[in-house]
């Protein structure tokens, strides 16, 4: 009985830290109108690293007397920036916003103890990801630099915005470039034809500087900042082709673009060999043929995988 | 001296949770366990060849590779980073999956056997690798800077015990399980033989190859995470003989705060066998990295080291491999 309450009460705690991790975030600093304030939380560090050398030391087996703030700003001093202690495993600091001059010198760490290390952040480089924009500006690269196709497969319209000076087209293919994919300007709309590889995208119209998903389209999926992104899946016309069983009755083409139906997809006997084309959406799809009620992998196709029942399956990656 | 005093101090603490077991925490108990939470990933669009050998498309972003994943139920692009220490999760897209699991775990059974579950090493099954470690993070600066949805950073803690093989030519990541001598499991997988090999060191998660410039040696941190390769601003000026500036530029780093930093080209880097002639390169301030992993690092290489060479990287017997580019 009384292990029984044991086990609740350790739920009920863990559950509470919880809640109490989440609320807190990961912030290790942030500004509060004229001042810096810092903030250490011991649970959110698993690791220390003792002064110097590479020795790991769990939080756990630590007994936190202080946690220093300590970095460029004050020469990396082991003392004086003492963070005061709000509850069981907060600390906190809050320094006025003048004493930092130098915007280039914002690094820093908490000691612990004098002697423990702590990393701000998990993974601190953060120069290491560039935005677009930088990479145009800086190094005068454009990724994916999409031109418009006349001949392309794939062809974007927009109706109305005839007020607008501009259109562009942006999306997951040119890494939503907001400059190069100008739309041309037809009776009614606009449009613009480029060629895409299969696969699923991701797109949105910019009306002088104004995103805007497409109306046109139903398929969309709710974005990072909260709005829609219309969503284009580009397909493939592909030929499955088994060679031989001239003598077979029927031959059906089963796969993980029909959920393995058994029935709807039957093949063609042309000349030689059974055939049958397909649109399918880019990546990854599983098939078999099914031969007079046999099933088999495709002869001609040395990409085989198994699912998880243990069945053996022909693969093909549409790109 | 202090050494005995330090045993002293550990035994004493050893004493007093020893009385204390019933299960009330003292106050030095500071659980960094609840700030994991272990999940299982899988690659729906890889190809598994055998039970030791999975191949999984990447795509780029940017420069930025990035994989199609699953982790428990939430899917969508990770960015695969030999940068980081573990998976990592955004926050954006897992805040309530965390709260949930966690109440899930305590429904299932003991909670006190809730740590021992969340184990580092992987188990396989059918594309499934089981109880990752991971944190949940903040991610959004990612998201805004490369305009997509990103689930997470595939860290160092998933690939540990494969061989990572990042071959940009057919832009797919292979990886195959090793042995405890850091020899292939998979006798059948049907490999090229590399034409070139090199050292690195591993200093807690971080590959660190020896690279020359102008004659002097530096440490760089080979990272697939980094789009751009950078490079402290405190090595010898020598070095910066090589380095030929584009432009100053304002960056805005951790916090809103903004840093200065020098965008330009270095060239001519030689790392033994391997060079580079001009490498796109951020002069910075890498002091912060240098003091978390207590050694000294005067640069970050990454897209642009790893794109123009089909590299394999063994984790276990500390090796880079290089094969050939292949002619189609």
């Amino acid at each position: 009985m009384k292990s029984w309450l044991d086990k609740v009460g350790h739920l009920f705690l863990l559950l509470l830290l919880q809640a109490v991790a989440v609320s807190s975030g990961a912030q290790v600093y942030f500004f509060d109108k004229d001042e810096v304030v810092f903030e250490f939380d011991s649970r959110m560090y698993a690791k220390a690293d003792a002064d110097g050398k590479l020795d790991k030391l769990d939080f756990a087996d630590l007994k936190i007397n202080e946690v220093v703030v300590s970095g460029s700003f004050n020469d990396w001093a082991k003392d004086g920036w003492r963070m005061k202690k709000l509850s069981r495993y907060k600390y906190q600091l809050r320094k006025p916003i003048e004493g930092f001059s130098d915007p280039f010198t914002w690094e820093f760490k908490f000691l612990v103890n004098g002697q423990y290390w702590i990393e701000p952040l998990p993974g601190s480089a953060k120069q290491k990801v560039l935005s677009n924009d930088f990479w145009e500006d800086t190094f005068d690269l454009t990724f994916n630099k999409i031109d418009p196709d006349e001949n392309g497969n794939t062809l974007f319209q927009l109706e109305g915005y005839e007020w607008a000076r501009e259109i562009i087209l942006a999306g997951s293919f040119n890494n939503w470039n907001e400059h190069y994919l100008k739309m041309k300007k037809v009776p009614g709309g606009w449009e613009v034809r480029i060629d895409l590889p299969p696969g699923r995208y991701e797109y949105k119209f910019i009306a002088d500087g104004n995103w805007l998903h497409d109306p046109a389209n139903r398929n969309k999926v709710r974005n990072e900042h909260n709005t829609f992104n219309s969503v284009l899946q580009v397909q493939k016309r592909v030929t499955f082709q088994l060679p031989g069983f001239w003598d077979a009755k029927k031959v059906i083409l089963a796969g993980s673009f029909n959920n393995w139906n058994e029935h709807d997809l039957k093949m063609e006997h042309q000349g030689d060999h059974w055939t049958l084309s397909l649109q399918l959406n880019g990546g990854k799809h599983e098939y078999k043929f099914i031969v007079d009620g046999q099933w088999m992998t495709d002869p001609a196709n040395p990409l085989k995988q198994k699912d998880r029942h243990g069945n053996v399956n022909s693969v093909l990656i549409v790109r | 001296m202090t050494l005995i005093y330090q045993y002293q101090i550990l035994l004493i603490w050893a004493l007093l949770f020893g009385c204390l077991q019933n299960g009330r925490a003292s106050e030095v108990y500071a659980p960094p366990d609840e700030w994991f939470f272990s999940c299982d990933l899988n690659f729906p669009l890889a190809i598994q060849a055998n039970p030791n050998t999975i191949y999984i498309p990447f795509k780029l972003v940017g420069r930025l590779i990035t994989v199609e994943a699953q982790a428990d139920t939430v899917s969508g692009s990770f960015i695969v980073d030999t940068g980081a220490e573990r998976l990592l999760l955004n926050k954006n897209h897992f805040r309530e999956r965390q709260l949930e699991q966690f109440v899930s775990m305590g429904n299932t059974g003991e909670v006190r056997a809730v740590s021992e579950r969340w184990v580092d090493s992987l188990s396989w099954d059918d594309l499934l690798f089981k109880n990752i470690k991971a944190n949940v993070v903040d991610l959004t600066h990612i998201e805004q800077k490369k305009h997509m949805r990103l689930v997470g950073i595939i860290g160092q803690n998933v690939f540990e015990d494969f061989e990572l093989f990042l071959d940009f030519q057919t832009q797919q990541i292979v990886l195959t399980r090793l042995d405890k001598n850091g020899y292939r499991l998979d006798p059948e997988a049907i490999w090229e033989t590399p034409y070139d090999s090199m050292d690195f060191k591993l200093v807690r998660h971080l590959i660190l190859i020896e690279a020359e410039v102008q004659g002097r040696k530096l440490k760089f941190n080979l990272d697939s995470g980094a789009e751009v390769n950078l490079l402290d601003h405190k090595v010898k000026r020598k070095v910066l003989d090589d380095f030929e500036i584009i432009r100053r530029v304002k960056m805005v780093g951790v916090g809103q705060n903004e840093i200065e930093v020098l965008a330009g080209v270095l060239h001519n880097v030689t790392y033994s066998n391997q060079s580079d002639e001009s490498m796109r390169t951020l002069i910075t301030n890498l002091l912060q990295m240098c003091t978390n992993f207590g050694t000294r690092i005067d640069g970050v290489v990454g897209y642009e080291f790893l794109s123009t060479r089909r590299t394999l990287i063994n984790y276990k017997r500390k090796k880079l491999f290089f094969f050939r580019q292949q002619r189609p």
